[in-house]
């Protein structure tokens, strides 16, 4: 064949090369997902669910057998009676039996966004929220719908399950309050700006909190939707990323520019502030019994006690948090982005123990 | 350096322009209109080049000499510098405002990867960027919803339980559309104009099959821009619609002759098309400087 003609075949065949490179694939930035069991801890990250031993980091299994580009998980999956709920950046919903994570129970394709959310479980549903900005009810059993939420925006916090109610964070400046077994709208909670992460409800008030982009904490009553106080107006708070604890009975949160704040969650008047020293997207994290930590987005990780709020100790962890790190017994889990690995561990003492890359 | 000078400033437009019209999807057209109304001089620059560089393909004198000079590449190179010169015209005139524009393009891209943030994370690195002024807790997140489309996802329009990716289709017909018209109508056959029409041949595809994965927010930045480039070919009359409408007339390339004049570098550079009948052809060519022989 002519030289020419086979230059120019190459050529083309180089063109497409690149163009398609381009377009392979799901594009999107996200942190690993992290869910702590008995026996497992689950990692959610790119075209991979790995299912890893809780004690020392090592990989049990992992989901799907064969990685694909055009497979991306980052939401946290939800686990229970033995499967694993798990929703990914191609649309798609899985249930997987947790003993062998490459049998696939039922498979849910009835989205057209992706899944960001930690699902959470209902009785006999397993609530979904899309960022087709749905929220999707699929019958825990058989893998079909049984009930759709439509709403404005993206959803991308898990929703929060409180008897035969959830109570789900919107972008659109709203928390909605919905029956669980038919997904009607009971009742909507206005904000200033988005709200990204989930609300927290105190049984002992009865009462939910939130905070949103628009620099405000917000309280309202769980059975009637009516707001209580509104904490921001008048006070230099930036904007809210994470839920807020409940800590010896003192809402304590913090704001983007680290500011750490505890209110009374009955008036929301403000009890103490002190700074982290940092920007914080994660928000604080309650250690039950003995404080909370914060974990600033730099990878500064510090415990603060309930008796001092001030930081008694304090680790740095190799990478950049975006999440809140998970407690489970004595340890804290922290998943990380820009790090040679996705997870890394601690103990209540702040000793590191194994941490986890794909590559292990 | 290039977040701040580029991808910074374009990001900061696209929401300024969303918070006025209060639309994404209209806010993504309006962009992609203003960022081609800035390169505008540069893409007139660009065509007027390449037309010059086609005339002269078609030049019977300029072809007489290329064939007379075929086995002696010096003499060949030295003689299309002498008429490169002699019609004003610069053989980089029409890749360098390409090279320019290549920059804007992709951080036009980058500005709307960046404002369709779609995860807490891609939320936070925008939240970054945005100037002051544009009050953050009002613009973010950005609605994603434009007709039936969700701009952070690739685009389908659902009809029966089947997903057609109607905005890749467009974006594959008038990227075809684009490329058929400013296709000159070359009569050499020459490898480089087989290469130069395959290339034309696979590029709606390549654009198509990108709008069909990508996300429906750049899609509709790429028929946006394929829409404006021909209304701006049509309208400086180069245009051959008779590529694409058989019943328009084609054009002949044969009888034309290009004259450029670029006297003052200053002034933006003038170009006359005269077609020159044989008789008229002689005085024409007294006007040019005589060649040494």
């Amino acid at each position: 064949m002519n030289k020419k003609i086979l230059r120019l075949l190459a050529l083309l065949v180089l063109a497409g090369a690149i163009l398609t490179g381009c377009a392979a694939g799901i594009r999107a930035e996200s942190t690993p997902g992290v869910t702590v069991t008995d026996d497992y801890v689950y990692v959610a990250y790119m075209s991979n669910l790995y299912q890893l031993d809780r004690f020392n980091g090592l990989q049990v299994s992992s989901f799907p057998e064969k990685a694909s580009a055009n497979l991306a998980m980052y939401a946290a999956p939800a686990v229970e009676d033995g499967f694993v709920y798990i929703g990914d950046l191609a649309n798609d919903f899985h249930k997987l039996t947790e003993g062998n994570l490459t049998q696939q129970v039922w498979n849910f394709e009835g989205a057209r966004g992706w899944y960001q959310a930690k699902p959470a479980l209902s009785e006999n549903l397993v609530i979904a929220p899309s960022t087709d900005r749905n929220i999707y009810a699929i019958d825990i059993a058989t893998g079909s719908q049984v009930w759709v939420y439509r709403g404005e925006f993206a959803f991308i916090a898990e929703p929060v399950v409180v008897e035969d109610k959830l109570i789900v964070s919107a972008q659109d400046h709203h928390v909605f309050v919905l029956d669980s077994k038919t997904g009607e709208e009971i009742y909507r909670v206005e904000t200033k700006g988005a709200v990204l992460a989930p609300p927290l409800y105190d049984p002992e008030t009865d009462m939910v909190f939130f905070g949103s982009l628009g620099r405000e904490m917000v309280a309202f009553d769980f059975r009637t939707g009516e707001v209580k106080w509104i904490y921001g107006e008048g006070t230099d708070l930036e904007t809210i990323w994470a839920t807020p604890i409940m800590l010896d009975n003192q809402l304590v949160f913090t704001d983007k520019n680290g500011k750490i704040i505890a209110l009374d969650p009955e008036t929301g008047a403000e009890l103490w502030q002190t700074s982290a020293g940092g920007t914080v997207i994660a928000g604080v994290t309650l250690v039950e019994d003995q404080g909370f930590l914060v974990a600033r987005e730099d990878g500064t990780m510090s415990f603060y006690s309930s008796a001092t709020q001030s930081g008694d100790w304090t680790v740095t962890v190799p990478g950049k948090i975006y999440r809140k790190p998970v407690i489970d017994g004595d340890q804290i889990f922290v998943s990380v982005i820009d790090a040679d690995a996705l997870i890394y561990t601690y103990n209540l003492t702040g000793v590191p123990a194994w941490s986890f890359s794909p590559s292990n | 350096m290039w977040e701040t000078i580029i991808v910074q400033p374009f990001t900061n437009l696209l929401l300024f322009i969303t918070m006025l019209v209060k639309n994404f999807g209209v806010a993504i057209i309006l962009f992609t209109l203003v960022i081609k109304a800035i390169t505008y001089p540069l893409t007139t620059k660009q065509l007027k080049s390449s037309q010059g560089m086609q005339d002269l393909q078609n030049d019977p004198a300029y072809k007489k000499e290329m064939a007379k000079y075929k086995d002696n590449k010096e003499k060949a190179a030295e003689i299309q510098m002498k008429y490169y010169k002699e019609k004003g015209i610069n053989p980089f005139g029409s890749c360098l405002p390409t090279l320019i524009q290549f920059p804007i393009i992709i951080g036009l891209y980058q500005a709307i990867m960046r404002v369709m943030a779609s995860t807490p994370l891609e939320l936070v690195k925008l939240e970054r960027i945005v100037y002051p002024f544009l009050d953050v807790n009002k613009i973010l997140p950005i609605q994603n919803r434009f007709l039936w489309m969700d701009l952070g996802q690739p685009e389908r329009l659902f009809i029966g339980g089947f997903g057609i990716p109607v905005l890749a289709i467009l974006v594959l017909i008038t990227t075809l559309i684009q490329t058929k018209i400013m296709q000159p109508p070359t009569q050499t056959n020459d490898q480089g104009a087989a290469m130069s029409n395959s290339m034309m041949l696979m590029m709606p595809f390549m654009m198509g099959y990108m709008a069909y994965q990508f996300s429906a927010g750049l899609a509709l930045y790429f028929l946006t821009s394929n829409i404006a480039t021909v209304i701006q070919y049509a309208a400086m009359g180069r245009a051959d619609w008779s590529a694409i409408l058989p019943w328009v007339k084609k054009k002949e390339p044969e009888k034309i002759e290009v004259i450029v004049e670029d006297d003052d570098e200053d002034e933006e550079e003038v170009e006359t098309q005269k077609v020159v009948k044989p008789s008229a052809r002689a005085a024409v060519k007294r006007q040019r400087p005589k060649r040494k022989k």
